[in-house]
This record gives C-alpha cells, sequence and structure tokens, in this order.
C-alpha cells in the first residue's frame, strides 16, 4: 500500500515526460512539421548523446555554470551588504527607495550592447549582467526581509547583550531569511536566463553560444541546436532542484518547512 | 586573561562588584513615559512611578490590561527610553540593557530562535559575553537542568511544550547569572497546571540563585504567591496605587500558602484597590 503510494509518486511525472516524447516524435516524424522547422526527438537525443561525449559540450556547460555562480555570489554579498544597511537607516532607506525601483525595472538585457561594448565578450560581461540583472530584486528581498524583523526578537538580542556583528549574522540574517531564500530561488532562475542570452547574444562562450553556432551550421545541424537548448531546460530543471533541497536543508527549522513535513507525513498515511 | 566565571548554580550573582550597603538593584523615581511626544497623536502610557527593589527581593508588578506594565518593564530594562525621571540600575543611571539584567518576555514563541537548538539559544548570551565553548556547554547544562529540562540541548524550540519553551527561555536569561531577573508576564499563555509549576520553579531558581526578581503580572494571586511586595498599578496612564507588603515567608506552597488566612486578607485588599467601585 504505502510501496505502491510511493512508486507512483516517482511513476506519474516520468510517465508525464515519456508521452510528451512521444508526442514530439509523433508530430515531426508524421509530418506536422519539415525536419528544417523541428527535428524529430531521436534526431535530438542522438545529437545530445553524441555532443554529450565531448570536451565542447561539457566546457560550454561548464562557463555558463560559473557564470550563473560567479554573477549569483557577487549580486547576493552586495545585496545583503547593501540592502541591510539601507533598512537599518530609515533615511537612507527612503532616499534610495525610488533609485532601486527604477533600476529594477530596467530590464537587464536592455544593457547587454552597453555591456558588450565595454567589456567585450568575455566572462567579465557575463558576469556583470549577472549580477546587475538580479541585484535590484534581491535587495529589495532584503530590504523587506530585514524591515519586517518582528520587534521581539530584536528587543530579545538587545537583552540578551547580543550586538554589532553578532547579532547581524546570528539574528539579523536567520530572521530575514525566508525573503532572502525566496530572493535566491528567483535570481537563480533569472541568472541562468541571464547567462545563456549573454552568450547567444553577446558571443561568450557557454551553451548559448553553442546553440547559435548550430544555427549556424544549416539544416544538418538542428538537432545539435535543439540538444543545447534540451540542455539549458535540464539545467534549469537541476538548479532548481538543488535549490529546493538547499533551502529544504538549511530554512529546516522556518515554519513553512515544518509545515510542509507535517503536511507530507499526513498526506501518506 | 582568564576568564572569571561563577562555577556553581549556587553562588550569587556573578560580580565581583561590590555596591554600597543598601544600594538598591533598582530605583524608579518619577517614571513617564509619552509614546510619540510632541506629535498629535500621543499616548501617555505611564504617569508618575516611583519604586525600588532591594538585592533579593521579590517584587510583582499588578495592573489591568492597557495599564503600561510592559511598557515600565521595558522602560526599565534599558529597552526603551523613559520621557522622564530617574531609573538606576545597581546605582547606575540606565542608558542601555545592563550587562547583569535578564529579561523573559511573555511570548516566548516569538523570543526563542527558532534557527537554533535550545542549546545553542541558551547558550547566546555566554557567546557574546566571550564564554570559551567548552564552559558555555557545562554551564548551559547546568542551568537547563536548573529549570528541570536535562536532555533537551539538541532539540528545537519549537519541538517543546509551550511550558517547556518558557522555561527554555527563563534559563537562556539566567544563563548567564544576572543580578536581576525581569519577566513580562512569563506564565500568562500556559495552562493552569503548567503556571503553578512554573511559579514553583521561578521560587526555587530565586532561591538557589539568591536572585532579585521583578515580574509582572496581571493576576493578584499570582503575584501574592510569588511577591515579597506588590506594586499596584491604576489604570492608563499608570500611576502607583499602593505598594503592599506580602509578609508569607520564604516557604510557600500552592495549596496551603493560597488557603491561608494572611493570603486571603491581601487577596481581598488588592481586590479592593485594583476593582473599580474603589475608583
Ligand atoms: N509602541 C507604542 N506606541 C504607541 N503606543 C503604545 C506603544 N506601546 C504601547 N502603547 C500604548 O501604551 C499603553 C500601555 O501599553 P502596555 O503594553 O504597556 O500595557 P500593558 O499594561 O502591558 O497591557 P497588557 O496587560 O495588555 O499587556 C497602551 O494604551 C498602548 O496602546
Ligand atoms: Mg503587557
Amino acid at each position: 500500500m504505502n510501496a505502491t503510494r510511493r512508486s507512483l509518486r516517482w511513476l506519474a511525472p516520468a510517465a508525464a515526460v515519456v508521452v510528451a516524447l512521444l508526442l514530439w516524435q509523433l508530430a515531426t516524424a508524421g509530418g506536422l512539421f519539415t525536419r528544417d522547422q523541428f527535428p524529430t526527438m531521436t534526431d535530438t537525443v542522438r545529437a545530445l548523446g553524441d555532443a554529450i561525449g565531448t570536451e565542447a559540450y561539457w566546457d560550454s556547460v561548464l562557463s555558463t555554470l560559473q557564470a550563473w555562480f560567479l554573477g549569483l555570489v557577487i549580486a547576493s554579498v552586495l545585496a545583503v551588504v547593501i540592502g541591510s544597511a539601507l533598512a537599518f537607516n530609515d533615511f537612507a532607506y527612503r532616499s534610495a527607495a525610488s533609485v532601486i525601483e527604477i533600476f529594477k525595472a530596467i530590464p537587464a538585457i536592455a544593457i547587454l550592447p552597453l555591456v558588450i561594448l565595454v567589456l567585450g565578450s568575455t566572462l567579465e560581461m557575463k558576469v556583470f549582467l549577472i549580477a546587475f540583472g538580479v541585484f535590484w530584486p534581491l535587495v529589495i528581498q532584503v530590504i523587506y526581509g530585514v524591515r519586517s524583523m518582528d520587534p521581539t526578537v530584536l528587543d530579545t538580542a538587545k537583552a540578551l547583550g547580543v550586538g554589532g556583528l553578532r547579532r547581524f549574522f546570528v539574528v539579523t540574517i536567520p530572521s530575514a531569511s525566508p525573503y532572502l531564500a525566496t530572493g535566491m530561488r528567483i535570481a537563480s532562475a533569472s541568472a541562468l536566463i541571464l547567462a545563456v542570452v549573454s552568450e547567444l547574444v553577446g558571443g561568450a562562450a557557454g551553451i548559448g553560444r553553442n546553440i547559435l553556432r548550430a544555427q549556424n551550421g544549416g539544416v544538418s545541424a538542428y538537432p545539435v541546436m535543439y540538444a543545447y537548448i534540451l540542455t539549458a531546460g535540464l539545467l534549469g530543471i537541476i538548479l532548481t532542484g538543488a535549490f529546493f533541497l538547499f533551502e529544504r536543508k538549511v530554512m529546516h527549522w522556518h515554519e513553512s518547512q515544518r509545515n510542509i513535513r507535517a503536511n507530507e507525513q499526513g498526506a501518506r498515511k | 586573561m582568564t576568564n572569571a566565571t561563577v562555577t556553581s548554580a549556587s553562588a550569587g550573582p556573578s560580580t565581583g562588584r561590590t555596591l554600597p550597603a543598601g544600594t538598591p538593584v533598582l530605583d524608579v523615581e518619577h517614571l513617564r513615559k509619552i509614546y510619540n511626544e510632541g506629535k498629535p497623536h500621543a499616548k501617555m502610557a505611564i504617569d508618575d512611578v516611583s519604586f525600588s527593589v532591594d538585592k533579593g527581593e521579590f517584587v510583582c508588578i499588578v495592573g489591568p490590561s492597557g495599564a503600561g506594565k510592559t511598557t515600565l518593564l521595558r522602560c526599565i530594562s534599558g529597552l526603551a527610553q523613559a520621557s522622564s525621571g530617574r531609573l538606576a540600575f545597581e546605582g547606575t543611571p540606565l542608558t542601555s540593557v545592563p550587562d547583569q539584567l535578564g529579561l523573559v518576555f511573555q511570548d516566548y514563541g516569538r523570543s526563542l530562535y527558532h534557527w537554533f537548538t535550545n542549546a545553542k539559544n541558551v547558550g547566546l548570551p555566554l557567546a557574546a559575553r566571550g564564554v570559551p565553548k567548552a564552559e558555555r556547554a557545562r554551564r548551559v547544562s547546568e542551568v537547563l537542568a536548573e529549570v528541570g529540562l536535562p536532555h533537551v540541548e539538541q532539540q528545537y524550540p519549537w519541538e517543546l511544550s509551550g511550558g517547556m519553551q518558557q522555561r527554555v527561555a527563563i534559563a537562556r536569561a539566567l544563563s548567564y547569572h544576572p543580578d536581576l531577573l525581569l519577566m513580562d508576564e512569563p506564565f500568562a499563555s500556559v495552562d493552569a497546571q503548567t503556571r503553578f509549576d512554573l511559579e514553583d520553579l521561578i521560587l526555587k531558581v530565586r532561591r538557589d540563585l539568591g536572585i532579585t526578581v521583578v515580574l509582572v503580572t496581571h493576576d493578584i494571586d499570582e503575584a501574592i504567591y510569588l511577591s515579597d511586595r506588590i506594586v499596584v498599578l491604576s489604570g492608563s496612564p499608570s500611576k502607583v496605587r499602593e505598594v503592599v507588603d506580602v509578609p508569607l515567608g520564604q516557604d510557600r506552597d500552592q495549596v496551603a500558602t493560597r488557603a491561608s488566612d494572611e493570603f486571603l486578607e491581601l487577596r481581598r485588599h488588592l481586590l479592593d484597590l485594583v476593582m473599580p467601585h474603589g475608583a
């Protein structure tokens, strides 16, 4: 009973993927699309299988991941430092709020030509674009998180004589962490998009550039292009999943995670 | 530098400082607190409150809801600024929360840190005072045992019942051996039986550690049962209506003490003070 239920939890999504792949094959092999519009599933999977064996493939995945990681880390550190400083100072917060909103409204891609002009098709270009793109939403999350701290939490810290940097790391950051986690989850997804776009448009090494190259390679290379597109999607899923597990581990104490655990246990019974 | 720490729970207040004889632990003179002072929506929470607490005393503050009891405690602890009046802790004017002051909030659910285990919660003020790790662990188990909670170190506060959580909060406030323990309606959100247990616990702790306690409550029976003296506040904005001595001795018992004639006599007197018809 319990075992069947558990296997069903894995089987259902797997079956859905298989169905989607079959539909793809039917639509392309059945002639709904021509080969220069949309390659068949089997051709694409074969191209992906071939690519996985090459060093160029893994180099491109690593390049994209590297930019994703560096951009995210730089933006997060800056957002936490600047966001907290703004959140603690009412005057600074009020002054900076409108500026932040304006910058947040600028799509990061709009500054891509400028960034390419200044930094060229380099890793620095990608990292800058990603960091710029995710910094603004992140810094807003940090400000909200710190400002919404329960006054009792702060009073307790003062009463216990916990001050300075210790208070920041041991009280402020954990109490703001639900906001930080949400911000990071969204930032991680946009960082990957920005990485691929900067490679696609800016020509820096990575998955995006390989998509562009395959496109230029003519109809015969289309399955390769789709193989890289699929790779970008899989990378997105893996990063989201990794984030989910990370959040579950680090935030296990938070009420929302406790509720999820309790509901899961309730559902299994 | 070696850390001069008090090693046994039965040792008194941990400071080596010797106060001049007769210096009260806490001295409150003509305290007034106005929220949003100078603004159109200014609100006077405390009008004029004076009292003092001697070393080793157990003083309860009672008053109706909204009288300004929490406000008073926040001023006494240095968390909030008084609008006027004089506040002294061990003879020194109060500017921020003194190191030798312990505070227990009513809302343990929010004042205990959910992201830390009970041991880390209790050890936090020790870490902030630079107590080394091994010493910290020893003191944490010692003080958790003192409040009757051995073996909860590795658990999280939210894995405990409400009464147990409040014990952890009390242990945390005691871990650094403060001279004065301030408590704001600490037993208001637990059931009656747990409440009796916690009352007896705090009397035991006070006996064991020789600590001075100021406790806010709106429960007159609780105030009589615990105190040596009771400061009765009027309704908002509060003034001191009367300071009542409670000569019930050191040994108290939930059944016998509460049934004694002295207890009932005090109860009648206090009810008379706080009931609106008296005004
Ligand atoms: N931060 C604040 N800003 C403005 N007014 C406040 C603030 N805190 C409390 N007050 C007001 O001061 C008065 C006293 O509040 P306080 O919380 O001290 O009462 P209390 O005696 O602790 O009440 P209770 O028994 O319900 O806990 C109330 O009228 C309240 O509205
Ligand atoms: Mg109150």
